[in-house]
């Protein structure tokens, strides 16, 4: 318990100490002392100000969210389904949130989150109802029924895009994951809900922990498997679909990072879920620094980024692992 | 504790398997062993009485309470479960499993109080497991996790123990550890049930036997009442074996002809 907090405090240190330093790089040069009395106040609409105020500080923000939401949901589906494999995408949920967001921007629409939210939501009840039979959820019908979605689904954005071709760059882009459209609204409302769930998920973290000895057994030890994986499963696809339709598909942090994290904290998740929301949170703060700052004045779709990092990370740690 | 009471329990697989008792009790403080050939309903059975499956129709009960509809919660104070194999995916160390076993105890944080802590070590220490406690559970042997399984179900410090086959695949000296856990257990006043296909440990330890064929009770009581000749040719439909006193322990044992 005061390992975990004591880890827990050091990552938030560093957390802080990173997006401190992600504020100072930009396409435009802005010194770490002005960044400091902008951040104090000073310079109240200046270019600097809302450089700083307006695009870098949202957009770190919402990738530290957006990574953390990421870590736990990767980290909780884990555990549910026993399977580091697992990736919150895995579940059809993305491809829910892309076909719903593909169906906006083709609409026209401006606001793409709530069709993507929407979207990933009806995907996620689909997968679960398909799964229920006789009153209990089968995790590998669960599992089997949610990649079948997911492919179906995925499909479906393609035939959107093939038959209305001018939309489909802002469908690629959008899938390729985006933090740069963020603001201040969206992400006290992700803040929220990440505080929420994680405080949530922590509640029945040790059940979750009892659920690795399988349905069967956990029941015997006192956990009341079908709540659990109903909680555990809901909790982690609203997490994941708020992360995909705030900022699109980023891929390989759901995998990546309790992966990694699980090697130097253990697979108990009262620790493992507070350092998976912080590495995730890290790392896609990293990604999307490099993915802003290394091809001035470009920038890189984060997406790439992510999946050029966590895919050979991952190898390494497979191999590690043998 | 009061006998354990099944009446009129019916519980199907499919089309394919029913499980049918009319009538059965089970004695309290004893140790029971549930034999039969294979496919007789045997771990049905066992996992009718763990709550992992609910019967179709009838009722089990400890004296006058009706335990099938319990939460999960209060019936792992009652049962306790060690499953034939368990298989984990992620590092969780000995000590996190045996730990697990507190849960109906504790707290659905898992916090342990100093009960839960001494509980899970004296666990630890009964079946030797207490040097591997920091061990990782999938790196043990298969002897070493059947120990583990053990010590969780020590530590959950329920009424009844149900094991499913633990002397399976064991060698001797593991066997014998584990036999003796089962007897010292029941020598503190707790109920034990296990399946085995050893009819030899359940002539050694067993002192009421259930025989099984078919998923029906075809005997059950005392173990030298059951496990006669002809209940044992009735319930595997096999003839080539003898039973004869043993020297050493004075019980009886079983051996083949062939």
């Amino acid at each position: 318990m005061k390992k975990g907090i004591l880890i827990s405090l050091i990552m938030a240190g560093v957390l802080v100490i990173f997006a401190g330093v992600a504020l100072c790089f930009g396409s435009a040069k802005i010194s770490f002392m002005d960044i400091v009395s902008i951040l104090g106040g000073a310079g109240y609409g200046t270019p600097d100000y809302m450089i700083i105020t307006g695009l870098r500080l949202p957009r770190i923000i919402l990738a530290v969210i957006v990574g953390a939401m990421l870590g736990i949901s990767g980290a909780v589906l884990q555990s549910l389904f026993r399977n580091s494999l697992v990736d919150p995408f895995i579940t059809g949920i993305s491809s829910g949130a892309a076909l719903g967001a593909s169906i906006g921007i083709i609409s026209g629409l401006t606001f793409i989150i709530a069709p993507a939210f929407a979207g990933a939501m009806l995907a996620v009840f689909f997968v679960y109802g398909v799964s229920i039979k006789e009153g209990r959820v089968n995790s590998s019908r669960l599992l089997l029924t949610g990649v079948m979605t997911g492919t179906m689904l995925s499909s479906l954005v393609m035939l959107l895009s093939a038959v209305n071709s001018r939309d489909i760059v802002k469908v690629i882009y959008w899938l390729m994951g985006d933090l740069s459209a963020s603001d201040y609204t969206q992400i006290k409302f992700a803040a929220i809900l990440l505080i929420a769930a994680l405080g949530a998920a922590m509640f029945y973290a040790n059940d979750l922990n009892i659920m690795s000895s399988g349905e069967e057994t956990a029941s015997t030890l006192g956990v009341n498997a079908e709540f659990l994986k109903l909680f555990y499963f809901i909790l982690a696809s609203i997490l994941t679909a708020a992360a995909v339709s705030l900022s699109g598909v980023i891929g390989f942090i759901g995998l990546v990072v309790p992966h990694a994290v699980r090697k130097f904290t253990g697979p108990d998740l009262r620790l493992l879920l507070p350092a998976c929301a912080f590495s995730g949170a890290l790392f896609l703060l990293l990604c999307d620094t490099a993915a802003r700052t290394a091809f001035l004045p470009g920038e890189l779709p984060v997406g790439v980024i992510t999946g050029l990092i966590g895919a050979p990370v991952f190898i390494i740690l497979a191999r590690r692992g043998k | 504790m009061d006998s354990i009471k099944l009446s009129s329990v019916i519980f199907r697989y499919g089309a394919e398997f029913t499980l049918d008792i009319d009538f059965l009790e089970i004695p309290a403080g004893r140790i029971t062993v549930i034999a039969g050939r294979n496919g007789a309903g045997k771990t049905t059975l066992l996992k009718l009485l763990a709550g992992i499956y609910t019967p179709f129709q009838g009722g089990i009960s400890i004296g006058a309470k009706d335990i099938k509809t319990e939460s999960a919660l209060k019936r792992a104070g009652i049962f306790s479960y060690v499953p034939q194999s368990e298989e984990q995916e992620f590092g969780y160390t000995v000590w996190e499993i045996t730990a697990m076993g507190r849960r109906p105890h504790g707290n659905a944080l898992g916090i342990l109080d100093e009960r839960d802590v001494k509980a899970a070590k004296e666990a630890l220490e009964l079946c030797d497991m207490a040097d591997k406690k920091n061990r990782e559970f999938k790196s043990l042997s298969g002897g070493e996790k059947r120990l583990a399984l053990a010590a969780r179900a020590i530590a959950q410090d329920s009424l009844v123990m149900l094991l499913d086959e633990p002397s399976a695949f064991l060698d001797i000296g593991h066997q014998a550890k584990i036999f003796g856990i089962l007897k010292a257990s029941r020598d503190k006043g707790k109920t034990v049930i296990m399946v085995t296909h050893d009819i030899n440990a359940a002539f050694d330890i067993a002192d009421n036997v259930i025989l099984m064929s078919g998923g029906k009770v075809i005997a059950s009581g005392n173990t030298d009442t059951v496990l006669t000749e002809e209940n044992i040719r009735g319930a595997y439909g096999f003839d080539k074996f003898g039973l004869a006193d043993n020297p050493e322990t004075g019980k009886k044992s079983i051996f083949l002809k062939i």
